[in-house]
């Protein structure tokens, strides 16, 4: 009976590994039995799988009380359950070379289509867990062949896995930066072309970089998106209270979470941290005169990064638009320029002074949460203020996607630029999303068009389907309906998947 | 205007008030260059609402040229803000020191 049970296992394994070969075969048609093993929806795999272990787990038990195992048996579950091995034992003892060889001989389903760049992803995991093997020389190597195409001129081969792998290594050699562009991809990519484990991954090193740095408003933007994990409800939860806001969960609430969440001897520092955090006052504004408005900007720029509230920010633009409406600025540049003996021009300097507070302004607006209050009820210098970081913002992203390449511009060969670039697009969309989210559907009346045009050109010229679906993909998530292009995208986005 | 050019407020580098008239300006600038030339090592730092700031001859001087001129001045009196009355600056938000390792990343990680 186990006999027949591991035949099965096996065979199931052999069906879904040759079915993904011919899913990910470039030119030719894969069958449509195939094509349903490898593409189902979020949730069935998940079932299925979750499934599986708890089938695997009884039988295992049930073997174990019958004192029928023996080292053919043991070496014919890991040939059955590659990940669950990678994931238990490999991968935690952080064995050099033993993760990547492993994956590359049995392919573990979660990293199928990527043979080299999953292996990648499991030895640099397995070698961080315990620091060994990272020398420059080392890392070199492995970063050999990670993200490019494959025989055939495809990109079927770079998937998630490759990417988190391209990314780590990028965090190992100290370019963070470049690091973080990868994961943020990485973390949002969709499911079909991203095992489930680099996505997560991805996710929780982006957050315990954010709170690494004391960055906690980011740990709040972060966790907003990528797959669901306990992990991002509770460093989410964490950074609130960090943060005195108002929508933080109670000690016990936050207590829950951290049991429930992986890394737990590791995490209770933050718990800590999280727990003692005194709640902050908020600033207000006791009077509408230069003192207070300067005070206050005081106070606000004292704040460190991330705990002073975009309410705070509105409420000290409305400070310094009634000084400037009620010519007190005037009356004091005035008494100043008598008592200097000086001959300056007055509104010069006033409105210089002006764009110098607007600028302090927009320099503030990027750390702050946005909290949902309606730019009609927004003074006019922090509105300005916004203007100016949409503007620096959307200029920047123009300028990166008039060099993208389109039309029947040649292909490059060169995988891993084209990602990088991607990558950095995002971001740039990401912070203007996360900043201003009122004005997200301007990103597409921005760079829409130069966009689409590239993702066909990257599908088309370049054959690299997966980052083509990304494109399409990103820009079916800001394309307004209405859009005379939309169509096309959403077409574009199911012939790229 | 940054929180880096809120600290380099020339009436902070050369400690005077923003009232001082010309001449305690210049005493005060003066001063400073003749106690850094020393070696001083009281002159080589000065306080702002943002914490300790360094300060060399080239900060001194550019913040004596700064306020030689009126208008520059103007505008310099309408940012400074006394650094002995605002009190000691914030601490910043703990950082997490173990959140790599929550991960089992126990490579360097800069930056």
């Amino acid at each position: 009976m186990h006999g027949l049970v591991l035949v099965a296992i096996i065979v199931v394994r052999l069906l879904a590994y040759w079915a993904n070969k011919q899913a990910t075969h470039a030119g030719r048609a894969p069958p449509a039995w195939a094509m349903s093993l490898v593409r189902t929806r979020a949730v069935a795999p998940r079932v299925i799988g979750f499934g599986v272990r708890g089938v695997f787990w009884t039988w295992a038990w049930v073997i174990w009380l019958d004192h029928g195992a023996n080292a053919w048996f043991c070496l014919c579950v890991i040939g059955a359950f590659p990940q669950l091995v990678l994931r238990t034992l490999l991968i935690p003892a952080g064995i050099p070379h033993a993760a990547y060889y492993f994956t590359r001989v049995l392919h573990p389903q979660a990293t199928l289509g990527e043979t080299r760049g999953g292996a990648v992803f499991n030895e640099l995991r397995a070698r961080l867990r315990w620091g060994r093997a990272l020398s420059p020389a080392a890392l070199e190597r492995l970063a050999r062949r990670v993200v490019t195409f494959d025989t055939k001129g495809t990109d079927l081969r770079t998937r998630a896995a490759s990417l988190a792998a391209r990314a780590m290594l990028d965090a190992l050699t100290g370019d963070s930066e470049r690091a973080r562009e990868l994961f943020a991809v990485v973390q949002t990519m969709h499911f079909r072309h991203a095992a489930r484990s680099a996505r997560v991954y991805a996710q929780a090193w982006l957050l315990s970089d954010a709170a690494r740095r004391g960055e906690y408003h980011e740990v709040i933007r972060l966790s907003e998106r990528g797959p669901y994990t306990v992990r991002r409800v509770f460093m989410r939860g964490a950074a609130r209270r960090l943060l005195g806001q108002a929508q933080a969960p109670g000690r016990w609430q936050l207590g829950l979470l951290w049991l429930l969440s992986p890394g737990r001897v590791h995490s209770r520092s933050l718990l800590k941290l999280a727990l003692q955090r005194p709640a902050r006052s908020k600033f207000a504004a006791t009077a509408r005169d230069f003192a207070t408005a300067q005070r206050l900007t005081l106070e606000l720029l004292r704040l460190p990064r991330g705990l002073a509230t975009r309410s705070e920010l509105a409420e000290l633009a409305r400070s310094w638009q009634t000084v400037f409406e009620s010519g007190e600025l005037q009356d004091r540049l005035r008494a100043r320029r008598d008592a200097l003996q000086g001959s300056f021009d007055i509104e010069r300097v006033g409105a210089r002074f002006e764009r110098e507070v607007a600028a302090q302004l927009t320099a503030l607006v990027p750390t702050t949460l946005p909290d949902g209050e309606p730019e009609a009820e927004l003074p006019m210098l922090f509105l300005t203020a916004l203007d100016q970081f949409q503007g620096d913002l959307l200029g920047e992203l123009e300028e990166l996607c008039r060099t993208l390449p389109r039309g029947d511009a040649p292909p490059t060969d060169d995988l891993l630029q084209h990602w990088r670039t991607w990558a950095r697009v995002r971001t740039l969309a990401a912070r203007l999303t996360d900043t201003l989210p009122e004005r997200a559907h301007l990103i597409f009346s921005s760079i829409g068009l130069s966009t689409l045009n590239h993702g066909a050109w990257l599908y088309n010229q370049e054959k690299a389907r997966i980052l083509a679906h990304d494109v399409f993909r990103f820009l079916l998530g800001i394309a307004p309906k209405g859009d005379p292009n939309w169509q096309t995208i959403r077409q574009n986005a199911k012939l790229s998947q | 205007m940054s929180q880096h050019a809120l600290a380099e407020n020339p009436f902070l580098v050369l400690e005077v008030a923003a009232t001082a008239t010309r001449m305690e300006v210049e005493r005060a600038g003066q001063k400073l260059l003749a106690q850094l030339a020393l070696g001083v090592a009281s002159a080589k730092s000065y306080k702002t609402p943002f914490g300790k700031h360094e300060r060399d001859e080239s900060a001194v001087r550019t913040a004596l040229s700064v306020l030689r001129d009126p208008e520059q001045r103007a505008l310099c009196e309408l940012w400074y803000t006394d650094s002995t009355a605002s009190g000691e600056p914030n601490a910043p938000l703990p950082s997490w020191s173990d959140a790599l390792r929550s991960i089992g990343w126990r490579g360097p990680c800069t930056g």
